[in-house]
């Protein structure tokens, strides 16, 4: 497979993964994303579309969207950092969590890395070979 | 920076000038000068382009020192876009310039009895104001051109385009950069179109044989200062993601959210933004020859900025920022950044305000005159500005104007001035900032974000509709009090994060001046601003019916999250309670 490049990464790569675990866990244990990492460098995440602030409590479901950034500038930026002071301004669309149980499973998830997220993780995570582009 | 030119441009035969102590208005800068002038000295019921009105040009305290992000140079008037009082800013060398240059603020006053143009020469060795016709509807970068082959390359220019000539709602204040290019633009309000009313073309600034303003106590300046730039240097945000890709970083971000106002404010996402985003943008501008990371003045150690080359690796423009690539890509359904690139120029060119600009083009858009998505229209469009013709003087008074001349009902405008890329029903803080900001829609009204004032106000639940109320009034209180000192708003991820480089910042201000600033005096000054701008506001005739959004953003909900605004107009009315 060709290199992932920087515009395959903010449009999303597939990765084969367990789904019905914690999002911390699917980082952590099977990205292989340092908790140090998780929780100084990874400012903003975004589960389907949602600013998330709990990373713990959220388990993931098989064909989520999972979007990572450093922080971000911006009143409006700042505000989408995980449990930021000024995190209220967005909590029409920050992620609720799910009523329903998620079973652990095989699955698949898709990855998007913005800004220094893909210089400092790209390469890494592009060598775990299980992943695919999203067209 | 002890004295305030006045330049009276209805003096008999020609305009007249005079030099006065700071006097009342001492201890104040930037937008807390331009603020206190205005809402003392300008009828609040005049017409913005009458004689009546005054433009005031006021560097921030810390301006022409050797102190890092202090280039910020505020323009005040009572605008003739939004009917308010308006301060805007802008980068570039002027503020540092004319600093050093001894003035605290340029005040242009009257208008002149003949038609004539003038520029304004300003160096160590004094003032001369002089007519020039010859410079009539030059673009910004031409005239800047011929001025360096007249003035030599130490100059810095304060100068406006056709579009401030033809005294146009969105005529912008051009401030040049490092490079004598006229890309650092005060943009909001239609501020260009009230120095167009006075004819003055351009104020030239050389501070030839002039050195930097020297604090009270050195060694404690130099020190603070050193710990205010390594409090910058070492926060993610102004010591890495900021210079790796400028303002556009945050294209993704928001686009992710849904957030990012798309088609003239109809979806919140777009599909084309990763070929847009500030990664792809960094990316293409090396490739070219450009550069992704850049300061807009000497002292920026953040360096935002960049420069921008076209297919044939020639200078087009500077990097286009995050607001500019939104109102031009995502609102018009554009996804080429050559063209928005080009757009970025052109408006630069002609002096326009980019956010003002992309959202008139889309409403225009709306209107059918250009289908959405259409880059090469677009362009059109903007150009016809720069002609002058009927459609472009439309188009060139802005959203709120276009809008009524089409018909058309969406209209992403409060008191007349056009939202910026944060679709407030998804981020609905915002929205509170927009709807009840002394300038109308201005998402650096409540941008300033330090903890110690964030926390001022005693605890209210911030996830309650009050929260969101007293975060606002916190965000721009602290806003106001940082507008004042000159400092570059980016600054404010850092102070958000670490109390060390907010209090470097008030050592800074306190070793210059020989003062004794806390936080609270911060939040004093912040208050002080706002209240004098919002006196003027109601003596102007507004009330709390104009601290509002456009109401489609409560009737229509925005995808993908499908969501109104939500706040309720008893709670907008108490952002100001304090």
């Amino acid at each position: 497979m060709a290199e992932i490049n920087s515009v395959d990464w903010q449009q999303g790569v597939r990765f084969e993964v367990f789904v019905g675990g914690t999002l911390r866990q699917l980082l952590r244990d099977q990205l292989n994303i340092s908790d140090d990492y998780i929780d100084n460098r990874i400012a903003i995440i975004f589960y389907d579309g949602s600013p998330v602030d709990d990373i713990d409590s959220l388990i993931v479901k098989d064909g989520a969207v999972i979007a990572l950034s450093s922080q971000m500038p911006g009143l409006v930026g700042a505000a989408m950092i995980r449990k930021g002071l000024i995190s209220p301004f967005r909590e029409s669309i920050r992620f609720k969590p799910q009523d329903r149980e998620i079973q652990k499973k095989k699955g698949a998830i898709t990855l998007k890395l913005f800004n220094t997220l893909i210089l400092e993780l790209g390469g890494l995570l592009a060598n775990r070979n299980l992943y695919e582009r999203v067209e | 920076m002890d004295k305030i030119l006045r330049i009276n441009m209805s003096g008999d035969g020609s305009p007249a000038f005079k030099k006065e102590p700071l006097g009342e208005y001492a201890g104040f800068g930037g937008r807390a000068l331009t603020s206190a002038i205005i809402s003392k000295e300008v009828p609040p019921l005049c017409h913005p382009l009458g004689a009546e009105n005054k433009l005031v040009i006021a560097p921030g305290l810390l301006s022409g020192t050797t102190g890092a992000m202090s280039g910020r140079l505020s323009v005040g008037c009572k605008s003739p876009l939004t009917g308010t009082i308006k301060e805007a800013n802008a980068g570039g060398q002027a503020s540092q310039v004319l600093a050093r240059l001894g003035y605290a603020a340029i005040v242009l006053e009257g208008k002149p009895k003949t038609d004539d143009l003038y520029k304004i020469i300003i160096n160590k060795d004094g003032v001369k104001i002089e007519a020039d016709n010859s410079l009539r509807m030059l673009p910004n970068y031409d005239l800047i051109d011929k001025l360096k082959s007249q003035y030599g390359e130490n100059i810095s220019c304060i100068s406006i385009g056709p579009a401030g000539e033809m005294k146009l709602g969105a005529a912008s204040v051009a401030c040049t950069d490092m490079e004598l290019r006229p890309t650092r633009h005060a943009g909001r309000g239609g501020i260009g179109a009230v120095m167009g009313s006075k004819q003055v073309k351009v104020i030239i600034l050389d501070d030839t044989g002039v050195k930097y303003r020297q604090p009270k106590d050195p060694e404690k300046f130099k020190d603070a200062n050193k710990r205010f730039v390594e409090g910058l240097m070492k926060h993610p945000v102004t010591g890495k993601g900021l210079p790796a890709y400028g303002t556009n970083i945050l294209a993704n971000i928001i686009n992710e959210a849904g957030a990012y106002p798309t088609y003239n404010f109809k979806d919140g996402k777009f599909a084309g933004t990763s070929k847009i985003s500030g990664e792809t943008q960094a990316e293409l501008e090396v490739k070219r020859g450009g550069i992704a990371t850049h300061g807009c003045h000497r002292g920026c150690v953040i360096r935002c900025s960049g420069v921008y080359h076209d297919k044939d690796g020639h200078y087009l423009t500077k990097q286009p920022e995050y607001e500019t690539v939104w109102a031009h890509g995502a609102n018009c359904g554009i996804d080429d950044l050559d063209a928005i690139a080009m757009l970025d120029f052109l408006d630069d060119n002609y002096g326009l305000d980019t956010i003002e600009m992309g959202a008139t083009i889309a409403v225009a858009m709306d209107a059918g005159i250009a289908k959405f998505g259409d880059a090469q229209s677009a362009i059109e469009l903007i150009k016809e500005v720069g002609k002058g013709s009927y459609l472009g003087r439309i188009l060139g008074s802005g959203a709120a104007v276009t809008a009524k001349v089409f018909g058309v009902e969406r209209v992403p405008v409060v008191k007349g001035q056009a939202l910026p890329a944060y679709d407030p029903r998804a981020v609905q803080g915002i929205g509170v900032t927009y709807a009840t900001s002394t300038m109308g829609a201005d998402h650096t009204a409540g941008y300033a974000i330090a903890t110690n004032i964030l926390k001022c106000g005693g605890f209210v639940d911030p996830f309650s509709s009050d929260g969101q109320i007293e975060l606002s009034r916190n965000l721009q209180i602290a806003t106001a009090a940082i507008d004042s000192t000159g400092m570059c708003l980016f600054i404010a991820f850092a102070l958000l994060d670490q109390p060390d480089t907010f209090q470097a910042l008030l050592d800074m201000l306190n070793s210059f001046y020989g003062l004794n600033l806390t936080a609270d005096s911060v939040t004093d000054l912040g208050k002080n601003v706002l209240t004098m701008e919002r006196d003027f506001n109601a003596r102007a005739g507004f009330t709390k019916e104009h601290d509002r959004l456009p109401r489609f953003f409560y009737t229509e909900p925005v995808s993908p999250h499908n969501v109104t605004f939500k706040i309720k107009d008893e709670d907008l009315d108490k952002v100001f309670n304090w």
